[in-house]
């Protein structure tokens, strides 16, 4: 493939002309110019790939994937929908918008209702679980067979996460992970396929409990916001197609654009119920790029999110004994803190601990991507991620085993809350602390350090416990398991922070600064920042939790500590996996400097049209032998000679789907009967799993009948002129949810199609304080 | 005019309080009694502080200032009751802070716990958990004292494990109730003097644990080594876009191939 830098404006409208009159003089200035362009390619720090051959590596993140598809967030102005809204009126406006709020008070309460039987669920049954186990090794360590409690420790982890690792291979691979990459991707406008179905649901919260039952090292939190997505998208609709069953009802939200809404709703009121904080579920919607966001869907995705809140407080305040008391402690995800004090002197330590959080984050993100690599150049079959999910759940219980055995770090029975209190070879009336440590959920692990009292725990404890489990974190994530990372994160740097307490109190033995809880939430803080690079809603939710709005100033500066320097090194782990695997994600901006790449570089040159009035063959060919999904309709061109391209001036878009509901109604110009009963309805029964062209069948006579596309196209699709520059498409296609821009000559005519993936494919990287774009390749593969 | 009124308005409410405090004799012995037992209750809960016996020792003087306190309120001069005159009146409210002060103290050590109730009223009589656990640890330090340090050990293993389940069935520790203080104390010194001489039998050697951890490690080392040897490698192809520049040099090559041939 021959390199190509910028084409400049001029001479692309020179050659479109030239190529039309074929004149020879003027395909030899082609030629020179873009020989030019060679040699002044260097100008820029774009780095283009370079293809040498036609094959990558798998694991590469300089690759896009062919299979994903766009959401379509324009609404199409045909003729059923101009018709529906003459019809229905004002009144059907009040109506939707009245429906839209009922909706959101669903979402919110749903959601909450499923987070809080996985939260049920989870501690019930861990409760029993470590309960059992304590006993037992108190039961065997005296007879020394402690192999017994150890041996039945693997067991109790490897039996649930079997369970759930084989729902995720088998049934539903993309409910694996936290999920919320994928929500991200949805949110940024890329359809990706199963991520919000009801199967994924099930699968996600059965798997969630499964995994953090089964002791990997993991939380709840990033799969409960992948659920309220789900419940969003699904309720939203009115229908299942898992379950084939459709109840008539919200039928007019039956399209990409507003359940995109919903869905940034159902994610914000997942983070609520995830962490009791509404305001951070907001912004974790704002922030993970609901690109088209307005002052009304914001309102309501808060709406959304207090409500989920409320709901889990209602349903956990009666779980715990206390119905109907609301502001009952142990309803805080993270335990109800006293209030910190800090002075200014201790804002560089903070600075400094964002910064060591930032450097432990991209290591850790580094070394997963490697091993994420690995997993999916190796680990490939079902039956080996379900292995290595299992391995991993045995190896977590022998870490936490050995831990125990070998640090014999005791404290007196009773000074602090310890649920199951484990003696192992400590004396009578005292505990093993790290046996308290890994005898309960990671969740509660992190409450517990953020919580318990000075001199829990002795440095030696804590510094094997950060090391390993920082480890064991970064293995676990990424199995073939549906769990999330907020919780190890949060419970390595929670560890780390509390060490460093620990240290100043060496340091500064009677300052009554050093708090242990308050170091302790600072590396948590920390940590998670330099692992996922989130920001607003990441101190938002921190905040929240802490209920502490006079904490931010310390969470702020320790966040984007972290964050820049993590980002000096590598991405945040959800971008790392989004673009391992190919997924085109907009970003914020337009890359820099890229106001030379123009429309007619970026575009797909051959576009394949349609005519106004078009054979049923030529469509069912045209639809079987390409994979596009916007054809543009177009007048054909005025002469028709073979062997120069001629464009055919813009009437309009149709789509894919489209086209393959008139195929399977029939509306043909031959039958004129069926054009009685068309509303906008007939789109909206298939929406969103339309079937393909392969399930349409046509009898040869059907075939030779004609269909006039103009009523059901879109009659005006946005263009751009072949001189557009590259940022100004981005923004129309960042701002608008855009999913096909037609790009168009002087005359009107259509020369090319700009999708999301041409316009992903300018990358911006940064990596060590250097800044560039690079191109991307696309591949069907991965 | 207006200041006369108030002057005379504020010297009325000064003789008025005057006189509610002053001439009420049973006001003041019961006063006096509970400032009396209040301060043996401090003296004994400090003298009973280490080792603690404090619940044992300090319960008849608790159920008195309870009463002193409960008679307080009761009686009463006139239209009000003797504690009106001291509860709510300045923020200082030096009785009731020194009663709730008791109060804490004696829950906090759960002293309930050590007692039986009547009619939900504290008595002095010790509960039944309190006079079992006595009887098992009066037979434990029976045997701790007679027989020498260096077979205490297996003699008294029984008498102790006895005492450590007994205590263990009542603490519930897992509930948060607890047992009174004194029996709490009495049962940490006991442990850490068992401890100091007698928990080596905790400790054995347990290679069939340590090699079962070998073995799982080994195993996952395994696992890892063959997926990398055996795993097939996929090499995906990267797929040609359209562009408008490859357009122009294919209908470059061609009429080029096109004016070779002609």
């Amino acid at each position: 493939m021959e390199v190509i830098d910028t084409i400049p404006e001029e001479d692309i409208s020179n050659t479109e002309q030239n190529v039309a009159s074929s004149s020879n003089d003027n395909l030899n200035d082609i030629g020179r110019c873009q020989e030019d362009k060679t040699f002044s390619s260097s100008s820029f720090a774009r780095r283009r790939v370079q293809i040498s051959t036609d094959k990558v590596e798998i694991g590469s993140l300089n690759i896009l994937s062919a299979k994903f598809e766009s959401l379509d967030y324009d609404t199409c102005e045909n003729y059923p929908f101009l018709d529906e809204e003459r019809k229905k009126g004002y009144k059907f406006v009040i109506q939707k918008s009245i429906s839209r709020w009922f909706v959101f008070l669903l979402i919110g309460m749903i959601t909450a209702l499923i987070a809080s039987i996985i939260d049920i669920s989870i501690e019930e049954l861990s409760q029993r679980k470590y309960a059992v186990l304590s006993q037992y090794v108190d039961k065997y360590v005296v007879e020394g067979m402690l192999y017994i409690p150890f041996l039945l420790w693997v067991i109790f982890n490897v039996i649930p996460v079997f369970i759930g690792s084989c729902l995720v291979s088998y049934a539903e691979p993309i409910a694996g992970g936290s999920g919320i990459p994928q929500v991200k991707c949805y949110l940024n406008g890329v359809k990706i396929p199963r991520v919000v179905r009801i199967k994924t649901l099930f699968v996600k919260s059965i798997g969630v409990i499964c995994s953090v039952v089964g002791g990997l090292a993991g939380g709840k939190e990033g799969p409960m916001i992948h659920s309220g997505a789900v419940v969003a998208a699904g309720i939203s609709q009115g229908k299942t197609s898992t379950f084939d069953r459709d109840f008539k009802v919200f039928r007019y939200f039956r399209d990409d654009h507003e359940k995109r809404d919903f869905v940034s709703g159902g994610a914000a009121a997942g983070v609520s119920a995830a962490f009791g904080a509404p305001v951070g579920g907001v912004l974790f919607s704002l922030e993970e790029g609901t690109s088209f966001w307005n002052q009304g869907l914001t309102w309501r995705t808060f709406f959304a999110s207090v409500i989920s809140t409320f709901t889990l407080n209602v349903v956990l305040s009666a779980y715990h004994g206390v119905p109907g008391n609301l502001n009952y402690p142990g309803l805080l995800n993270l335990g109800k803190f006293e209030s910190f004090n800090y002075s200014f002197y201790e804002l560089p330590i903070f600075v400094l601990m964002g910064v060591a959080g930032g450097l432990l984050g991209a290591f850790w993100n580094h070394m997963n991507y490697k091993l994420a690599v690995f997993r999916m150049r190796y680990i490939k079959k079902c039956w080996l991620k379900v292995l290595e999910a299992c391995l991993v759940a045995a190896i977590s219980a022998t870490i936490g085993f050995l831990m125990m055995f070998l640090i014999n770090d005791c404290k007196p029975l009773g000074q602090d809350p310890t649920k199951y209190p484990t003696q192992l070879y400590c004396e009578d009336g005292q505990y093993n602390v790290l046996a308290s440590i890994w005898f309960q959920t990671p969740e509660a692990s992190v409450r517990s350090l953020l919580h318990d009292p000075p001199n829990t725990h002795n440095a030696l404890s804590l510094a094997s416990f950060v090391l390993l489990y920082y480890i064991l974190a970064c293995w676990t994530y990424g199995l073939s398991a549906s769990i999330g990372l907020f919780i190890p994160t949060l419970l390595t740097g929670a560890a780390w922070g509390r060490l460093v307490s620990v240290g100043l109190t060496q340091v500064l033995p009677n300052s009554a600064i050093v708090q242990p809880g308050k170091y302790a939430l600072i590396g948590a803080a920390a940590q998670l920042g330099g692992v996922v690079r989130m920001t607003i809603s990441l101190t938002v939710i921190i905040m929240e939790t802490t209920g502490d709005i006079s904490f931010a100033l310390p969470l702020i500066i320790t966040l984007v500590a972290a964050k820049w320097t993590g980002d000096f090194f590598n991405e945040g782990i959800y971008d790392t996996y989004i673009e391992l695997t190919g997924v085109p994600l907009l970003s914020w901006d337009p890359p820099p400097l890229a106001h030379n790449i123009y429309a007619s570089e970026v575009m797909s040159h051959p576009v394949v049209t349609l005519k106004c009035v078009e054979n049923v063959r030529h469509i069912v060919e045209l639809l079987r032998s390409t994979s596009y999904n916007g054809f543009p309709v177009v007048d054909p061109p005025i002469t028709d000679q073979k062997e120069f391209t001629t464009y055919g001036r813009i009437r309009g878009l149709i789509l894919r789907d489209q086209l393959i509901v008139l195929l399977i109604k029939k509306i043909f110009n031959e039958t004129p009967d069926c054009w009685d009963e068309i509303d906008s309805n007939i789109f909206r029964d298939h929406y969103p799993r339309y079937p393909t062209i392969n399930d349409i069948f046509l009898n040869e006579k059907e075939k030779t009948y004609s269909v006039d596309l103009r009523p059901f196209m879109n009659p005006s699709p946005y263009t751009v002129l072949h001189s557009a520059s590259l940022p100004r498409m981005f923004r129309l296609f960042r701002a608008l949810g855009l999913r096909h821009l037609a790009i168009v000559n002087d005359t009107n005519e259509v020369v090319g199609m700009v999708t999301r993936k041409d316009l992903a494919r300018y990358r911006v990287w940064r990596h060590q304080g250097r800044i560039g774009v690079e191109e991307l390749l696309i591949s069907k593969e991965i | 005019m207006g200041n006369r009124i108030i002057y005379v308005a504020l010297w009325i409410i000064q003789i008025m309080s005057v006189m509610s405090l002053s001439g009420d004799e049973n006001c003041d012995e019961a006063l006096n009694a509970f400032a009396t037992v209040s301060a043996a209750y401090t003296s004994c809960a400090i003298a009973n502080s280490r080792p603690i016996t404090y619940c044992e020792n300090c319960v008849e003087i608790f159920i008195d200032v309870l009463n002193s306190y409960r008679n307080l309120s009761i009686i009463s001069e006139g239209n009000s009751k003797c504690i009106d005159n001291f509860v709510n009146l300045d923020r200082l409210q030096i009785i009731e802070t020194i009663y709730r002060n008791s109060y804490i103290l004696w829950n906090r050590a759960k002293c309930n716990e050590c007692f039986q109730f009547e009619n939900s009223t504290l008595t002095t009589k010790i509960s039944k958990e309190t006079s079992q656990f006595h009887e098992y640890y009066e037979d434990f330090v029976k045997c701790f004292k007679l027989t020498n340090s260096s077979n205490l050990c297996p003699v008294c293993l029984e008498k102790y494990t006895t005492l450590n389940n007994y205590y263990t069935s009542i603490s519930n520790e897992n509930e948060k109730i607890g047992v009174c203080m004194d029996i709490v104390d009495i049962m940490n010194t006991t442990r850490r003097n068992w401890s100091k001489s007698c928990c080596k039998y905790r400790k054995h050697s347990e290679h069939i644990f340590l090699v079962t951890t070998l073995l799982i490690f080994v195993v996952t080392a395994i696992f890892y080594l063959l997926t990398c040897y055996f795993g097939e490698k996929k090499i995906p192809y990267i797929l040609q876009q359209s562009r408008f520049a490859e357009s122009l040099n294919h209908v470059h090559r061609s009429l080029e191939r096109n004016s070779e041939v002609t």
